[in-house]
């Protein structure tokens, strides 16, 4: 049994492969430091893909959004326009509010200096 | 026991076996990564075009047509989306055999034999269609009979392109479109709409059903209001979402075009003119009026006139813009020329004296009458009374040149420069020899025939003072350029004996302008035809006004009145005051008469 655990002893200083890696990798700071970057880089190309395209869908909308309320107020346009008719207001103002074209002898003439 | 395990092990281990295993393994990646290969990178075209068509789209960004306004910036033609449908029928029935042989599916039937029994499987999807409710729903909304939106749809399913309705609005086409038809297509158009309707409908003209100008400013200034559309290919997503642009063309927004046309004189001046031409059971009528110190058009009105809407009624005798095309003598309303033509020349003085006694003349085999025996008359009276003979003699006295060259300055026989569509230049031709009758029957305006414009533009002449400015009916900034041809001194003087006409013993006693001094002319010629003069009138009334400092020249044409009514007072007067002094007080322009109180601010009241 002594022989034996003499043995497993030894096997714990069987180098760790794990902490070897890490090592391994301090080891070559430049590569390292590189590999960190890249990584880096490319987790914000990701980023950087996915915020443009939230911006581009954004643009997209609001894009819609006035071409819709250009349709709109076109739409708005026509229909003010048909109420604003000379002769309909004209109509109205006669019939309704009893106004009339003012004569000569209801004008007064004011003259700035 | 670990030399046994150890031993138990060591027998699992075959070589061969191994060595079989990688291969396969290997065999399986290796041929995963050649054909990754030949997909990606030897043929890569079809991996391609096939993710194209499940995110690559392409939009057509549509423009709308610019906009036309009034010199106030009022709206008078304006385009709005809308919606055409249309169908094709190879498609409608394509998706209609589809949805039959799935039925026919499920109901257990061999569809293979149903598919080849041509006669059976039409008769299935007639009833199948003829159960859709959806169908009539689209007949419904679209306001179509059904048995024409029928023989549209599945009339002839060799066809591949019907129109179904045009314009119709976004709600409706929203509908359909929830309707998921199969075979059913929208595209996005837009319609041209006219707010002023049948006022303006002369000048702006109007457009076809797809967009493009066909009379008036719609026509003229086409290229300036048309833009171009654009195209934007784009990949999208899951959701339909546009994630990445890779070819935009911007679309090109047309201009808009700003007429010198005030919507509200316009409003008023074919109210006027219309009522006159009803009244009088006229056959046609025009007005004009003109802004004297820029030569703007203010209004241009016709009548009859038309929806520009709704074109199924516009006939082409309504549609044409009569105010530049057609041409009538203008008979009494040049004799202010023909009296300038003396004074110009220097044959006569303000206060000559011209003898029309006895009341008529010879000149070169023909007579020149007056209506009776005026005798002495001063230039005044013989404006006042309209006098064929007082302007035949003035023009005796001058050479013909000098008539017939003032004649071509004021501008008859040329356009008036506004460059619109159909305009005439009139028929004035001063290179030909003129007989001493001609320049007698051209002083009191015969023997040339000329526009409602070209008439306008002569006045706008007199309202400046002499200057001849070219007209226009955009709005301009800067007045247009003008070219002085009549002396100041000549013109107020000949302005003053035209307010005559208003007096007792004038034209048009009758016809009173409320608070402006007004300087016109009756008109009233009777048309020419086929060997001579008919029975047929042509009324005019023109003018100047205020006449302390002229602001506007207005003309009213009425052509062949129906009633009993014939002269150019009668006719054309009431519609002449209104157009003058309703256009006036619109443009804020002081009232001259006297009758019109008026204070002082600021200034010591004495």
């Amino acid at each position: 049994m002594n022989t034996k655990s003499s043995v497993i002893k030894n096997n714990t200083r069987q180098p760790n492969l794990f902490i070897e890696i890490l090592k391994g990798f301090f080891k070559e700071k430049i590569v390292c430091l590189l590999l960190f970057l890249i990584f880096i880089s490319a987790l914000s190309v990701v980023q950087v893909t996915y915020a443009s395209r939230q911006k581009l869908i954004s643009q997209d909308k609001l894009l819609q959004q006035r071409d819709d309320l250009d349709l709109q107020w076109r739409y708005l346009l026509v229909e003010q326009e048909f109420y604003a008719q000379h002769v309909r207001i004209e109509e109205i103002a006669k019939s309704k509010l009893g106004m009339k074209r003012p004569q000569s002898k209801d004008e007064q003439v004011v003259i700035l200096p | 026991m670990r030399n046994v395990q150890r031993k138990k092990i060591k027998s699992n281990y075959h070589r061969g076996r191994f060595i079989i295993v990688c291969f396969c393994i290997s065999i399986v990646f290796v041929g995963l990564a050649a054909r990754a290969a030949y997909i990606q990178i030897i043929k890569p075209d079809m991996a391609v075009s096939e993710s194209n068509k499940r995110t690559l789209r392409v939009k057509k960004l549509h423009v709308q047509r610019g906009m036309i306004f009034d010199r106030m910036g009022k709206e008078l033609a304006v385009s709005v989306p809308v919606v055409s449908v249309y169908v094709d029928p190879k498609r409608l029935n394509e998706g209609l055999v589809k949805k039959v042989l799935k039925a026919a599916k499920k109901q257990g039937e061999d569809t293979k034999l149903l598919a080849e029994n041509d006669d059976l499987l039409s008769k299935r999807v007639k009833a199948h269609y003829k159960e859709d409710e959806r169908w009539k729903e689209l007949a419904d909304v679209l306001r179509v009979k059904q048995a024409k939106i029928d023989y549209r749809l599945v009339g002839d399913p060799t066809k591949r392109f019907i129109y179904l309705q045009r314009q119709i609005t976004p709600a409706v086409a929203e509908y359909i479109k929830r309707l998921k038809l199969p075979g059913i297509h929208l595209i996005d158009e837009s319609k041209r709409y006219y707010p002023a309707g049948e006022v303006t409908a002369h000048v702006l003209g109007f457009t076809n059903i797809d967009g493009k100008g066909i009379e008036g400013m719609e026509k003229l200034y086409d290229n300036a209001l048309t833009g171009t559309d654009g195209r934007r290919t784009y990949r999208k997503d899951a959701q339909g979402r546009e994630i990445e642009i890779l070819d935009e063309r911007e679309r090109v927004e047309p201009e808009s075009i700003h007429l010198s046309i005030d919507q509200r004189i316009q409003a008023i001046a074919y109210k006027a003119l219309k009522s006159a031409v009803l009244s009088f059971k006229a056959t046609s009528g025009s007005a004009m009026v003109v802004d004297v110190k820029t030569g703007e058009i203010l209004a241009m009105v016709n009548s009859p006139s038309y929806n520009p809407n709704n074109l199924k009624n516009a006939l082409p005798h309504k549609r044409r813009n009569r105010a530049i095309t057609d041409l009538f003598e203008p008979g009494s309303t040049v004799k202010p020329l023909a009296i300038l033509a003396g004074l110009e020349y220097g044959s006569i003085k303000e206060d000559s004296i011209i003898n029309t006694y006895p009341g008529y003349m010879r000149v070169g085999g023909s007579v020149v009458k007056d209506t009776r025996n005026y005798g002495k008359m001063s230039l005044r009276q013989i404006i006042q009374k309209s006098s064929n003979m007082g302007v035949a003699k003035v023009t005796k006295e001058v050479p013909k040149n000098f008539v017939v060259g003032l004649y071509e300055k004021v501008g008859f026989g040329e356009d008036t420069g506004t460059t619109m569509i159909g305009e005439s230049s009139g028929l004035f031709s001063p290179r030909r020899r003129w007989s001493d009758f001609e320049i007698a029957t051209l002083s009191f305006g015969y023997a040339l025939a000329i526009s409602t414009a070209q008439l306008s533009r002569f006045y706008a002449t007199l309202g400046s003072g002499g200057i001849s400015r070219p007209l226009t009916i955009l709005k301009q900034d800067t007045p247009m350029y003008g070219e002085r041809i009549l002396e100041q001194k000549n013109v107020n003087a000949v302005l003053e004996m035209m307010e005559s006409v208003f007096e007792r013993g004038g034209t048009a006693p009758n016809v009173k302008l409320d608070g402006y001094r007004v300087a016109a002319k009756t008109g009233t010629s009777k048309k020419a035809v086929a060997g001579g003069y008919g029975d047929e009138y042509v009324n005019y009334f023109a003018g100047v006004g205020p006449v302390s400092d002229p602001r506007l020249s207005v003309v009213v044409m009425v052509n062949e009145p129906g009633g009993d009514e014939y002269y150019g007072a009668t006719t054309t007067g009431p519609a002449f005051t209104e157009i003058m002094s309703g256009a006036l007080r619109i443009l804020n322009v002081a009232p001259d008469l006297n009758t019109v109180a008026a204070t002082k601010v600021g200034a010591n009241r004495g």
